[in-house]
C-alpha cells in the first residue's frame, strides 16, 4: 500500500522542503532585504522572490539558493526602487528614532546609508556586513568584479563626505 | 585593517538590521500577509506590488500569476484569494495575521464577457488575461477578472455585499478608496446587490495607475451592470 505524502496533520514532502529552506535562508535574506528596503517592506520582498522561486519545478536543484534568493531579493527592491526611495529612506532613516534629535555622525551616517541606491546598498550591505569580498559579492549577486569595485569605490566616497 | 568608516557603517547596519522582521513559516500561496493593526500604511500588502486585500470578514486576497520563473525579476506571483485562515489554525506570521486561500474554480467566463463590454463603453483598451470563481468561505463566492491594460495591471472582484470592512478606507462619492499607494489605485464599490472591487496598478516601477476618479467610476459601471 502507498503511503501518502502528507501525514495527517503533517506536512507533506514539498511543505516540508519549502519550510527547511525557508529556515534555512529566510533569516539571512530578511536582514538583507531589510538592509536595502527597510523593516516595513523587507517581509514582503523577501516572501515574493520566495514564492516565485520556489514555483519553479526545479528549485530544489538551484545551486546556492542562499545567493538566488538574494538576487531575487534585490531584483524585487530595483523593480520598486523608483516608486518607494523615498518611503524606503524614511523606514531606515526611522529604525534609530530616538537618535532623531542628537546631532552626531552616526545619524548623519545613518542618513547617508538610506541615500545610497538600492543598488550601491546591496554592495555596501554584503561588503561592510557580511564581510564578502569584491569576489564573493561579484557572485553574490551576478555582477563583474569591476562592477562591484566601481560600486563601492562610489559609495564610499558617498559615505565618507558625512564623517568629514 | 578596518577603517573608522568601515567599522561606523557597519554599525549603521547593525541598527538597520536589528529591525529585520522575524521569520515566521514559509510563505506559500496559501498564505498572504495581512495588516497589522495600528499600521494601516499596510491595509494593501503589497508582495511585489501586485497583490491586493481586502480586511476584514470574507476577505479577499488577489494576486497576480502565474508564469513560471526563470529570472526571479520577471517571473510573476500568482493569482490568489481565499477566505480568513480558519484553515489554518497556528499558522501565522508574528505581528501579522495570514489567511488562506480556496482552489480556484474555472469561471463560466461570463464576467470576463461583461467587463469587457463595461470596459469598451469607457473607451479602455484592454487585454483579457484571466479570470475564475473563488469560494471565499462555505457561503460565499467571488469572481474575479484580470485584464493587461496598456502597461498597466487591472483586477476586478465581485462578490456579495458587505464582502469588505471598510473601518480602515477612505469614503469617497462612489464608495471607498484604499490607502494611497504609489503606483496603484485600488477602489471598492457596495449596492444592495454586490460588491466591486476594482484595481489598477503600474507594470513599469516609473509608469502610473489608472486614477482614482476612473477607476472610481469604472467600478460603478460594473456594479450598475451587475452579476
Amino acid at each position: 500500500m502507498d503511503l501518502p505524502d502528507q501525514p495527517p496533520g503533517g506536512l507533506g514532502v514539498e511543505e516540508r522542503q519549502l519550510e527547511d529552506a525557508w529556515r534555512a535562508h529566510a533569516p539571512a535574506v530578511l536582514r538583507f532585504a531589510t538592509a536595502i528596503v527597510g523593516p516595513h517592506d523587507a517581509y514582503d520582498i523577501v516572501a515574493s522572490a520566495f514564492m516565485r522561486t520556489t514555483r519553479t519545478d526545479s528549485w530544489t536543484e538551484i545551486e546556492h539558493l542562499d545567493r538566488y534568493l538574494m538576487r531575487a531579493v534585490r531584483n524585487e527592491a530595483l523593480n520598486l526602487w523608483r516608486q518607494r526611495r523615498r518611503q524606503w529612506q524614511r523606514d531606515l532613516i526611522a529604525v534609530r528614532p530616538e537618535a532623531a534629535a542628537e546631532v552626531g555622525a552616526d545619524i548623519d551616517l545613518l542618513h547617508a546609508v538610506a541615500a545610497l541606491t538600492a543598488k550601491q546598498r546591496c554592495v555596501v550591505f554584503l561588503a561592510y556586513w557580511e564581510d564578502q569580498s569584491e569576489a564573493e559579492i561579484a557572485a553574490t549577486l551576478e555582477l563583474s568584479r569591476s562592477q562591484v569595485h566601481r560600486i563601492l569605490v562610489s559609495s564610499r566616497a558617498q559615505l565618507r563626505k558625512v564623517l568629514k | 585593517m578596518k577603517t573608522p568608516i568601515d567599522v561606523a557603517v557597519k554599525s549603521v547596519f547593525d541598527e538597520i538590521i536589528q529591525h529585520a522582521p522575524d521569520i515566521g513559516p514559509a510563505p506559500t500561496t496559501d498564505l498572504m500577509p495581512l495588516p497589522e493593526s495600528g499600521r494601516p500604511r499596510r491595509l494593501v500588502v503589497a508582495v511585489a506590488a501586485v497583490s491586493m486585500v481586502v480586511a476584514g470578514v470574507g476577505a479577499i486576497a488577489v494576486s497576480r500569476s502565474n508564469d513560471a520563473p526563470s529570472d526571479p525579476a520577471t517571473a510573476s506571483p500568482a493569482w490568489t484569494i481565499g477566505p480568513g485562515n480558519d484553515a489554518y489554525p497556528g499558522v501565522s506570521v508574528p505581528g501579522m495575521t495570514t489567511m488562506g486561500m480556496s482552489e480556484r474554480t474555472v469561471s463560466s467566463g461570463e464576467t470576463a464577457r461583461r467587463l469587457g463590454t463595461v470596459l469598451a463603453d469607457v473607451g479602455w483598451t484592454v487585454e483579457f488575461i484571466e479570470d475564475a470563481t473563488r469560494t471565499v468561505t462555505a457561503d460565499v463566492t467571488v469572481e474575479f477578472a484580470y485584464f493587461r491594460d496598456g502597461d498597466r495591471r487591472l483586477f476586478v472582484v465581485e462578490g456579495p455585499p458587505d464582502l469588505i470592512d471598510s473601518t480602515e478606507l477612505t469614503p469617497t462619492s462612489y464608495g471607498y478608496s484604499w490607502p494611497q499607494q504609489d503606483g496603484a489605485a485600488t477602489v471598492a464599490v457596495e449596492t444592495a446587490d454586490t460588491t466591486v472591487i476594482v484595481r489598477s496598478e503600474t507594470i513599469d516601477s516609473g509608469g502610473s495607475s489608472r486614477t482614482i476618479d476612473e477607476v472610481g467610476d469604472l467600478a460603478i459601471r460594473i456594479a450598475q451592470t451587475g452579476p
